[in-house]
Order: structure tokens, then C-alpha cells, then sequence
């Protein structure tokens, strides 16, 4: 409630938030209803436009935001058609009943499709996908009893409203729907999950530690983008009035793709850009005829080339300049929530682990525990073992050996995401921060838990509904708050790229504290930075530490450790050596042969 | 019995066709981590050369495989070079350009191809026509020569990735390519060269299969699928791996064609996507070893 003050009326914020989409299609009807009006444009070319954009938009949910590049989505497209029309022809079903059909059948199977595919990485999700949308289209080319064969089918069920023209009734439901999908995409990109797509697109290890479901969002998601490809597949085959392999290609893949890119990956509304003018541009290879294929190829090149950012990402880039505007900062007495104590069992306990790299051992049968608000820290020599350790407490590796409990529960072998979950936050030994998102982005991102990436959160965040939108204002605030705590409230809406080395670690300690964690695992935070900015990351530590947090640093600058500890933890070639107070470390034998030799 | 072995032997020879396009893939993926969507393309065009240069311009086969061979070699090159265009010291190159920069040369490829060999479905020359009995099934001179230079390209890459200079350099550019060119190896060189010998390879699977499927300008993208299909079966394993994978293929491919009726026909379609899934959930990292998966 500390912040209901500050909030603006969610009206006003829906508006706001909702300008780009106005924007667009303000943007769109201007441009093109004189150019229509004065038959440079086909009305033809318009309506298809709102075809192609949903299912570019799909494309650009799974590639512009979560970097994942399908190649199957023309394979969705087809059965979204070819679905429309055999049910027509098999079971007289209508444009409306065999859409949903179509849309049913195609989640069910990119479900199915994405959580196998899904577990290559890159590229070879690529030829996965690659492979599946060719199928597909040999698979229509040859099953001549169901899909017609190469011959294709006829007949498609055209949709009447009332007393409108076929035509005109069609063309209205066409844009329907473009528009309304387009207004849930854009919602979707501006949410939470929106941040948490792009948290995935720019480095998938410290997204999972930002309590991020990596596996369970990239498969919603690729669902999602291929219930879009299946929309526009019915539109489109009720548009034609008949479906033909030949519309599911590799190279209309290669136009659509091109749409994509030429329009702008990354924004949704440069899609419809991208598919307008490509659209209009058969017109232009008209005359070349039996070199319309070569001329697709070399244009695509071309483009790929020449805007690898799209039209849209110009735009974008102008207007960024304009929008800019400072994080309003508010209370942030109220910033640090102690956690729960859970027992007084400590925070963190670590029993035998152990973990082993071909023949080297690098983490040899270490114990220690930590207990509440407490900071300790893990010294010791390079390669000594130390970042390992902290990847297998975080779960960034796999534990294999020993067993770890987090607040009295064993979170031995569970998945980066459910510990983070837990109330476990790290930051990295070189910097993780989120490059597809700003800095504030960054922290909301650690505010709010990234995303559960559930189905029921796809949706409320694609409908924006009122409560989401409040908890959206809340976070933003919060995170606001946490920038002007360590100093850089003015550069909220920058991109991280643009920070010095210094405070994007920083930030990065930041987005972990403000996810509230009970265990706060720090790794060479202090590293390059210079005396100033370690006095104030000592103070920003230890006011954590007051607030409750337990915290784990490793950490090479001596006296930073010995200022700052509670406990020092002492370890060398993966075994524990010593531990203590800090006096006491500086005393013992072994620490002092392992760091000046004997 | 006669009939199952006559699928095995198509599907061996098959198989090799599909190995030896998926070799390239794992070539020009090894040296620059690039996944090349061309590799069919090359196959079609090596195809279509020495048909035009045997048939039309009657030079004597195997000088044409020669000729062939260089030229190919050039659109190896230049793939790699256009790929590379946007490359500098301190732009590194950017896999999703580059992966859809090399989808839209099959098109470019398949464009011009459809210019200068125009729509229909022509015919290669065979190496040797004829055929001959193998216990009882009837074995196509041709598709045995399929079987045969798989197996002997599999062998003599082997050797050159182990036994060369340039071998090493490919391997040492997966392994690690800054390292590799910190220590003094021409990474740019050695793209090129990986690019230029993956186009040979693919054109003779062209020049190979052509007298048995007939080639027309559309069918890069079916030998680029056949290739990838092969590369994701095996792994990483450079040669063994697509050799593997693109040999299982053929065989599980034709099975279905024993079935009556249309249905082989659609199943053939089908099944190596299936049989890539169930290798997907079974053997995340392929069939032979490789560390691909996330």
C-alpha cells in the first residue's frame, strides 16, 4: 500500500501503455487509405496484409523476444488452412468451427513438438523446426485422399456477416482478428512475461536464476506463436477459397521470414510494416516472371544485409530518444521485506558436495553452513574451486555429490529456477545482466520473479487486466526505488550496454537483492571497481545483511573480505581448508601456506 | 525375402546420398559453427553441371566430374564469403544472419537454377548403366557407386581431419576458433577451404543420384532436409556421425515403401521426422556422441 500514492488511475496508464498500438494503426490507416483511395494500393493487398502480420506477429513472439527461430511455423500455417478446409469438406463444418479446430490442433501439437525440439539449443532447434515444416508440406503434397495431393482443395467455406457481401464480411472478420491479436501481443510484450521472453533471448543461465521457468516459457510461447500461425492459416484459406501446397513452401517460409525481418524483429507492430511492402512488391517482380524465385532469393539477402535491425528498429531508435523519462523514485525505507526465518535451522547447509571435471576434482567434499543474516565469505586462491561451488549451490551445475539444504528443505539436483524460487539470488563472476532489456527492466525483472511462465499468466498478461496492470505500476516503482538506491535512477530506460563495467555489476546485484532473497550469493562483486564504489557496495551489503538477508560473497580483495565478513570460508584445490572468524582465518597455518606458499 | 533385400540395398545406396550431404553440413558446422542450408543446393547444382557438360557438351565423364567439382567448389567459396560479408575483427559473425543468409542462397540457388534449366525434370548420366544380381535382389550399378563413394569420402575425410595440416586446423577451429587463431591459424582460410570442400562433397551425391531421381530446380531444399535429417540423427561426430545417421535413414525410409498402396508413399514422408523425434527424447545429443543439446 506504500505505493497506491504514486500510482496513476490505471485508465490513464492503459492509454500510455497502449500508444504504440494506437499509434500503429492510426499510423497504418493514414498512409493507406490514400494510397488505396488512389489505386496505387490494392485493397487486395491490404486485407492480406492482416493475413500475414498475425502470423508474422507469432514469428516475432518466439524470435524478436525469446530468440528462438522457427522454421516450422509455415508447417502451423498449413495445417491451420488445410484443417479449414477438409473439415469443410469432410464435416461441412464452418470458417469459425474449423478454426478452432485447427487452433486446438495445433497447440496440441506444437506443445507436444516444442517440449522435444526445444531441448536443442540455437541452431539445432533450427533444423528441428526446418524439418518439421518440410514434412508437413510432403505430407499435404502426397496424402491425395484427405489434402487433394498437389492438386490442393476447393471450396473453402467463405464467412457472411448478415448482409454484407462475402467479401467485405471477410475482410472485416480478417482484420478483426488482426487487430485483437495484435492488441494481445503487444499487451504480452510490454508484461512481465514480455521482459521474461527477452530475459531468455539474452542469456538463458541468469534468466533461470532470476527464478525464470526457461523450459516451461519457451514451450508455452512456442504454442502460443503457433496458435497465431494457425489463426492466420484458416484466414487465409478462407480467403482464397481453396489451399495449394505451393502457399507452404520452403520459399513462401523464406517470404514471411522476410516480412519479419525487413519490418523489424523485436517491436511486433514493424511486422506489419515488413508484411505491407512485401506484399505490394510481387507487383514490382512482375516483369521478370520466370525469375520471380531468383529475385525473392536476392531480395532477401539483400535486406538481411543491408537492415539487419528492420525499418522498426529505426523508428524505434528516434522515438526511444523521445520517451525517454526518469524513473520517479519513491520510498525506499520500505524496499527490503525481511525474510521469513524459517526454524533456526541455517540458511543455507552444505553436506559433502563434490564435484568432478574429467580428472579434476574441483570441488572436494565440502561441508559448511551458513547461518541467518549473516555474511560469509569464500576466499581462496584461483581455480581454487570457489565459482564452482556457488554454480552447484544455485544449481547452475547439476549436483551429482552430497546434498545442499536451503532453509531446511533439500534442494539437492532441482532446477536453477526452483531454488532461485526458493529465495536464492546470485549474480556472476563476469556480469549477467539482461542485454535485451534497460536497466530498470533489469531490476523489474528480479522484482517481480521474472515470470511463472504458466499458461494462466500468458493470459492475464495478454488481456491486461486491471490487476495486472497495478501490480505492474507497483513493480516499476519498486524498481525505480532500487535504482535510486545504489545511484542511477537517471539512467533507468538506458540500455545496459551502455553502462561502465562498474555499475552494471551494480545493477546486477541490485535485480538479485530486489527479488528479496534469504540467501544473496555474490561472486568478485567488488572485482574492478574502484575505492569509492567498493565503500558504497560494502555499505549497500551490509544494509542488507541488516535487513535479513544472508549472504554468501567470494571475493579476491582481502581487505574488502576481512572489513566486511562475519565468517570466512577458506577452501583450496576444491577442499575446504579453513573457516572462521575473520581474525581467525588470518591466523591459521594452512591459509597462510595455501596463499604465500610454504 | 528378395523384396526386403532389394529395400535394404536401396536404402543403403539412399542412405549414402542423404551421409554424404550430411557430411557437409558437419564440415562447414565444425570449422565455423555456421549450420549451412545451401548444402543441398550445392548437390542440385553439382548435379545439373555435369549433366549439361556430359550430355550437352559431351566431355567424357569423369573429366566432367573434375570440372564439376572445381566449379562447385567456387559456389562453396563464394557461399562462404557472403555469409561472412557483414564479418569484421569486432563484429563477430551472428549465426541467426548467417543461417538465414544461407536459406535465402537456396532460393537464390533454386531461382537461377530454374532460369537456366527451366521447369521440367531432367536426367543424369549414369557412371554405369546396367545391373546385376546380389542374392537374389536386382542391385542397380549406379546406386552400388551411391553405396561405395559414401563409404570411401567417409574414409578419406577421416584421414584428412586426423592425418593434415588443414584437418587439424578445422578441428582446432571447433574446438575453440580464437585460441586457433591466436595461434597463428587462418580462420577465414580455413572456413573457406571447409566451405569449398563441403560443396564437392555435396556435388557428387548430386552427380551420383541424379540418373536415379532425375533433378529439377526445387529439389535443393528435399536433399538440404535429407542432410539435416542425417546431421541431427548422428551427432557431432564429424564424419561418422552423418554417415550413420544418413545410412539409418535410407533404411527406414524405404521399409515403408513395402507397404501396398499409397499409403508407403505418405509414411516414407513421414517417418524420418518421427524417427528423429524418438532419437531426440531417446538420445538427446544423437546417435554417436556430441554435446548439441541444451
Amino acid at each position: 500500500m506504500i505505493f497506491r500514492r504514486t500510482m496513476t488511475f490505471p485508465l490513464v496508464y492503459l492509454l500510455r501503455r497502449n500508444s504504440v498500438y494506437f499509434a500503429t494503426i492510426a499510423g497504418y490507416a493514414l498512409i493507406a487509405t490514400p494510397l488505396v483511395a488512389s489505386g496505387i494500393l490494392y485493397g487486395d493487398v491490404i486485407v492480406t496484409s492482416g493475413i500475414f502480420f498475425i502470423l508474422v506477429m507469432g514469428l516475432d513472439l518466439l524470435y524478436g523476444y525469446t530468440g528462438l527461430l522457427s522454421f516450422g511455423h509455415i508447417a502451423f500455417f498449413a495445417i491451420g488452412a488445410y484443417t479449414v478446409a477438409v473439415l469443410a469438406k469432410l464435416l461441412g463444418l464452418s470458417l469459425l468451427g474449423g478454426g478452432l479446430a485447427a487452433l486446438l490442433l495445433n497447440l496440441m501439437l506444437a506443445l507436444t513438438l516444442g517440449r522435444i525440439l526445444l531441448r536443442l539449443s540455437g541452431s539445432y532447434f533450427m533444423l528441428g523446426t526446418l524439418a518439421f515444416g518440410i514434412m508437413v508440406h510432403a505430407v499435404i503434397t502426397t496424402w491425395y485422399p484427405v489434402t487433394g495431393g498437389d492438386a490442393g482443395l476447393g471450396d473453402v467455406p467463405q464467412a457472411r456477416m448478415g448482409e454484407l457481401s462475402p467479401t467485405l464480411s471477410l475482410a472485416i472478420i480478417i482484420w478483426g482478428t488482426t487487430l485483437a491479436l495484435f492488441w494481445l501481443a503487444m499487451n504480452l510484450a510490454q508484461s512481465r512475461v514480455g521482459r521474461a521472453l527477452r530475459a531468455i533471448r539474452s542469456d538463458e543461465v541468469s534468466a533461470a536464476c532470476s527464478c525464470i521457468p526457461v523450459a516451461r516459457l519457451k514451450t508455452n510461447i512456442f504454442a502460443l506463436s503457433a496458435g497465431y500461425a494457425s489463426v492466420s492459416g484458416s484466414l487465409f484459406a478462407a480467403y482464397n477459397g481453396v489451399v495449394h501446397p505451393d502457399s507452404f513452401s520452403l520459399s513462401a517460409l523464406l517470404d514471411v521470414l522476410l516480412m519479419l525481418f525487413f519490418g523489424g524483429e523485436g517491436t511486433i507492430w514493424g511486422g506489419l510494416i515488413g508484411v505491407t511492402v512485401l506484399r505490394t512488391l510481387p507487383d514490382l517482380s512482375g516483369p521478370l516472371h520466370a525469375g520471380k524465385i531468383l529475385f525473392s532469393g536476392v531480395l532477401f539477402a539483400v535486406i538481411i544485409y543491408l537492415f539487419p535491425r528492420g525499418i522498426a528498429g529505426g523508428i524505434r531508435r528516434i522515438f526511444a530518444h523521445l520517451a525517454r523519462r526518469p524513473a520517479a523514485a519513491v520510498l525506499d525505507a520500505a524496499l527490503v521485506r525481511a525474510p521469513a526465518i524459517v526454524g533456526d535451522a541455517p540458511v543455507l547447509k552444505a553436506e559433502n558436495i563434490g564435484q568432478s571435471f574429467g580428472g579434476l576434482r574441483a570441488v572436494d567434499d565440502v561441508s559448511f553452513s551458513i547461518d541467518h543474516a549473516r555474511i560469509k565469505s569464500l576466499i581462496g586462491p584461483n581455480g581454487a574451486g570457489k565459482s564452482t561451488l556457488l554454480n552447484l549451490i544455485s544449481g547452475v551445475q547439476t549436483l551429482r555429490e552430497g546434498r545442499i539444504l536451503f532453509r531446511g528443505e533439500d534442494v539437492t539436483g532441482r532446477r536453477p529456477d526452483a531454488i532461485a524460487r526458493l529465495g536464492m539470488q546470485r549474480t556472476f563472476q563476469h556480469e549477467r545482466l539482461f542485454t535485451h532489456l534497460s536497466v530498470i527492466e533489469n531490476v523489474m525483472v528480479g522484482c517481480e520473479h521474472g515470470s511463472d511462465g504458466s499458461a494462466r499468466e500468458l493470459f492475464r498478461c495478454a488481456l491486461a487486466l486491471p490487476r495486472t496492470l497495478r501490480e505492474e505500476q507497483r513493480v516499476r516503482a519498486q524498481a525505480a526505488a532500487w535504482l535510486a538506491t545504489i545511484g542511477l535512477a537517471e539512467r533507468a530506460d538506458d540500455p545496459v550496454a551502455v553502462l561502465p563495467h562498474g555499475l552494471r555489476k551494480l545493477v546486477e546485484v541490485a535485480r538479485a537483492a530486489a527479488a528479496q532473497p534469504s540467501l544473496l550469493l555474490l561472486d568478485e562483486t567488488a572485482a574492478g571497481l574502484n575505492d569509492n564504489e567498493k565503500q558504497s557496495l560494502k555499505a549497500f551489503i551490509r544494509r542488507l545483511r541488516d535487513a535479513g538477508i544472508t549472504i554468501l560473497l567470494i571475493e579476491h580483495d582481502m581487505e574488502f573480505v576481512m572489513d566486511i565478513s562475519d565468517q570466512v570460508l577458506v577452501v583450496n584445490f576444491g577442499r575446504r581448508i579453513a573457516e572462521g572468524s575473520p581474525a581467525e582465518v588470518r591466523q591459521d597455518k594452512a591459509v597462510l601456506a595455501a596463499y604465500l606458499g610454504t | 525375402m528378395d523384396q526386403v533385400l532389394q529395400v535394404v540395398f536401396t536404402g543403403l545406396s539412399q542412405g549414402g546420398i542423404y551421409a554424404l550431404i550430411g557430411i557437409g553440413f558437419s564440415l562447414v558446422n565444425m570449422a565455423t559453427r555456421v549450420l549451412n542450408l545451401a548444402q543441398g543446393s550445392y548437390a542440385l547444382w553439382g548435379g545439373f553441371l555435369f549433366l549439361t557438360l556430359a550430355t550437352s557438351y559431351g566431355i567424357p565423364p569423369v573429366a566432367a566430374i573434375f570440372v564439376v567439382l572445381a566449379l562447385v567448389a567456387v559456389l562453396g567459396v563464394a557461399t562462404e564469403r557472403i555469409v561472412t560479408l557483414r564479418v569484421r575483427p569486432w563484429r563477430p559473425i551472428s549465426h541467426d544472419m548467417a543461417i538465414l543468409t544461407t536459406l535465402a542462397l537456396v532460393i537464390v540457388f533454386e531461382g537461377a537454377a530454374f532460369l537456366i534449366w527451366g521447369p521440367d525434370p531432367q536426367r543424369g548420366p549414369a557412371l554405369q548403366r546396367g545391373v546385376f544380381s546380389l542374392f537374389g535382389a536386382i542391385v542397380v550399378w549406379q546406386s552400388l557407386w551411391m553405396f561405395v563413394a559414401a563409404i570411401l569420402i567417409s574414409i578419406g575425410l577421416q584421414l584428412l581431419l586426423h592425418r593434415t595440416w588443414l584437418g587439424r586446423a578445422m578441428r582446432a577451429c571447433a574446438q575453440n576458433p580464437l585460441t586457433a587463431a591466436l595461434l597463428g591459424v587462418d580462420t577465414r582460410r580455413v572456413g573457406s577451404a571447409a566451405f569449398g570442400l563441403s560443396a564437392m562433397v555435396g556435388a557428387i551425391a548430386g552427380i551420383l543420384v541424379s540418373p536415379i531421381t532425375w533433378l529439377d530446380y526445387q529439389l535443393g531444399g528435399d536433399f538440404m532436409l535429407k542432410g539435416v535429417l542425417a546431421y541431427l540423427l548422428g551427432g557431432e561426430e564429424a564424419v561418422a556421425g552423418p554417415l550413420v545417421g544418413g545410412i539409418l535413414l535410407g533404411l527406414v525410409e524405404n521399409v515403408f515403401l513395402l507397404l501396398p498402396g499409397t499409403t508407403g508413399g505418405l509414411l516414407k514422408q513421414v517417418v524420418p521426422m518421427g524417427v528423429l523425434i524418438a532419437v531426440l527424447v531417446l538420445r538427446p545429443q544423437g546417435l554417436l556422441s556430441g554435446r548439441r543439446a541444451g
